[in-house]
């Protein structure tokens, strides 16, 4: 009898230390990185529920037609940023009002969307489902087609163990292959770890990168994860005040989250309403474009001055940031299920 | 003997543990006194006249004192009411019979460590159409109806109540005595909340922020404990 109970409680406890492992263990930090927002404890990544969520992403059934995904405007070979194109694209042609954002290391962000609308990364999917620009769909209504789509619901049981969908299972499964776009190993970070080195413009590129830039785009997310006034002229047709939507407070005004410059040189076009096309605008922007308003950041008030031979070197340095692996990587990129 | 002793008193005390007793809470929505209907033609105080085809709110975090001290909070405490499902205004709370109390305490809305935790079940699922999707964040009173001064298409009026965070806050919190101990009793008076709004101006808010959050004051001061 009592060599039982020494038994169960034996195998109680490896049972705890392998629910421990599976709920902390499993998320790689790269060497440097601050612990990420995300709370894993809630949602343990598991590689059952990181597939459908990458087959959700893959799939039109969240769009209302049935026309787009997700990946129809993130895509997995230019960071899951919509290259080339200004603002964002929507069922039947539909034109929003946004730069579409590259997609990478999400676990570390507080807040999402240009103005940090949406709080947590479980509920981000709800937005570009429903807006009437984007997918014009519904949550309720998704989960209906999912219920009646093969393979949706045996997948979803064997993850969840449960033969009904839900929106918890359906958005948390999103939330995991999100998790998993980490890029971490661009030429910057090599260079970091000490395996490879900069060229002279490279160099000198990061010395003034980090004089002049890295106040907001902080390593080594390359964001502050905050909301600053850059000093861009407000787009008549758009007339985007950004942050102060959300918060109501006067100081948000022209205010919009700052974004990682990690990949930079394939997420063209930049800024929130995609003005401007090549690094080289962005930069003439902080040089001689800057606009003065009273949420301005202070840093912008005299612009930033820097040689033609600076911005040289200073794009020079943003191109490491760039990760081949990541936009490479076929566990990302969209696969024949 | 002893050990018997021993089992008998343990008995009795999970006994005595286990008496839990349940009190029926209803919350009532009203107009003049008669429960409210949907597209049912009222008059306001004013004489205008006013259908209403949509009330949901959420009730959370009820909890029961007496003489000012907390003695039992219900777990997981959040209840949507919507008056087209007549059973979502009633639900019982459970507590030990020997609990006393003289005050009930909820709030009216979800409060903001829930708006911030993502995606939840039960009532608070996405799917209740209660949540906004473009901007993070419970809605946490829908009223929508009709009313020929409302200069807006087929003469509507649509609040959605809402906002989480900072100047937006709109969760409302709601202390009312308890008057009977059997049942818990609650009204809001929805003739009086549209009586103190100017509906040919104020017709529509479906976003959070100062218009939003003194609607939920005064839709909160409308809740009354009902007279035995």
């Amino acid at each position: 009898m009592k060599r039982f109970i020494l038994c169960l409680s034996l195998a109680g406890f490896f049972a705890m230390m392998a629910f421990k492992k599976s709920n902390n263990a499993a998320y790689p930090v790269p060497e440097g990185w601050p612990q990420p927002v995300y709370d894993f404890r809630k949602n343990p990544l598991d590689k059952d529920k990181i597939a459908i969520g990458k087959r959700l992403f893959y799939d039109p059934v969240l769009s209302r037609d049935s026309t787009i995904s997700c990946a129809s405007c993130h895509l997995s070979y230019t960071a899951f940023a919509h290259t080339d194109h200004d603002l964002s694209h929507g069922i039947e042609g539909r034109i929003g009002t946004r730069n579409v954002p590259a997609l990478m290391n999400l676990a570390w962000s507080k807040s999402f969307m240009w103005d940090g609308a949406v709080n947590h990364l479980d509920v981000q999917a709800l937005a570009p489902m429903s807006s009437p620009q984007e997918m014009d769909e519904s949550i309720g209504h998704v989960i209906a087609k999912l219920q009646s789509t093969a393979p949706y619901p045996s997948l979803f049981y064997k993850a969840f163990g449960d033969s009904v969908i839900r929106t918890g299972y359906v958005l948390r499964s999103i939330s995991q292959f999100m998790l998993t776009l980490v890029s971490a190993n661009a030429k910057y970070d090599r260079v970091k770890r000490g395996t490879e080195t900069f060229t002279g413009p490279e160099a000198r590129g990061y010395v003034l990168f980090r004089k002049n830039c890295a106040s907001c785009h902080t390593e080594p997310l390359f964001t502050n994860g905050g909301f600053e006034n850059n000093g861009l002229a407000v787009d008549e047709t758009l007339g985007d005040a950004g942050r102060i939507k959300i918060t109501h407070d006067s100081s948000d005004s022209l205010k919009f989250k700052v974004p990682s410059l990690r990949n930079v040189e394939l997420s063209y076009p930049y800024m929130h309403d995609g003005r401007f096309k090549t690094l080289n605008q962005v930069l003439n922007h902080y040089i001689m474009g800057i606009q003065q308003s009273p949420t301005l950041n202070p840093a912008l008030r005299k612009g930033i001055y820097l040689t033609g031979s600076d911005k040289a070197d200073i794009i020079a340095f943003l191109l490491t940031l760039t990760d081949r692996e990541f936009i490479r990587d076929t566990a990302f990129a969209f696969s024949r299920q | 003997m002893k050990p018997g002793i021993v089992l008998i008193f343990m008995l009795l005390s999970l006994i005595a543990k286990g008496q839990t007793t349940h009190v029926t809470l209803s919350l009532l929505p009203v107009f003049d006194t008669a429960a409210l209907a949907t597209d049912v033609s009222y008059h306001l105080k004013n004489g205008d006249s006013i259908q209403i085809e949509e009330l949901r709110f959420y009730i959370s975090g009820i909890a029961l004192y007496s003489n000012g001290r907390q003695v039992w909070q219900e777990p997981n405490s959040f209840h949507l009411v919507d008056i087209a499902t007549p059973e979502s205004l009633y639900f019982p709370l459970k507590f030990e019979n020997s609990i006393r109390f003289d005050r009930i305490k909820f709030s009216l809305g979800i409060d903001s460590v829930t708006n911030v935790s993502g995606v939840m079940d039960g009532d608070l699922d996405p799917v209740k159409g209660m949540y906004w999707t473009w901007q993070s964040g419970y809605i946490n009173v829908k009223l929508e109806g009709q009313s020929p001064v409302c200069p807006t298409r087929n003469h509507k009026f649509r609040f959605h109540l809402g906002g989480y965070a900072g100047s937006t806050k709109s969760v409302q919190q709601i202390s009312l005595p308890v008057l009977q101990r059997d049942k818990i009793e609650i009204r809001l008076a929805v003739d009086s909340f549209l009586s103190s709004i100017d509906l040919s101006r104020e017709n529509e808010i479906m976003i959070p922020g100062k218009d939003a959050v003194v609607l939920s004051q005064k839709l909160a001061g409308t809740f009354q404990a009902a007279a035995p």
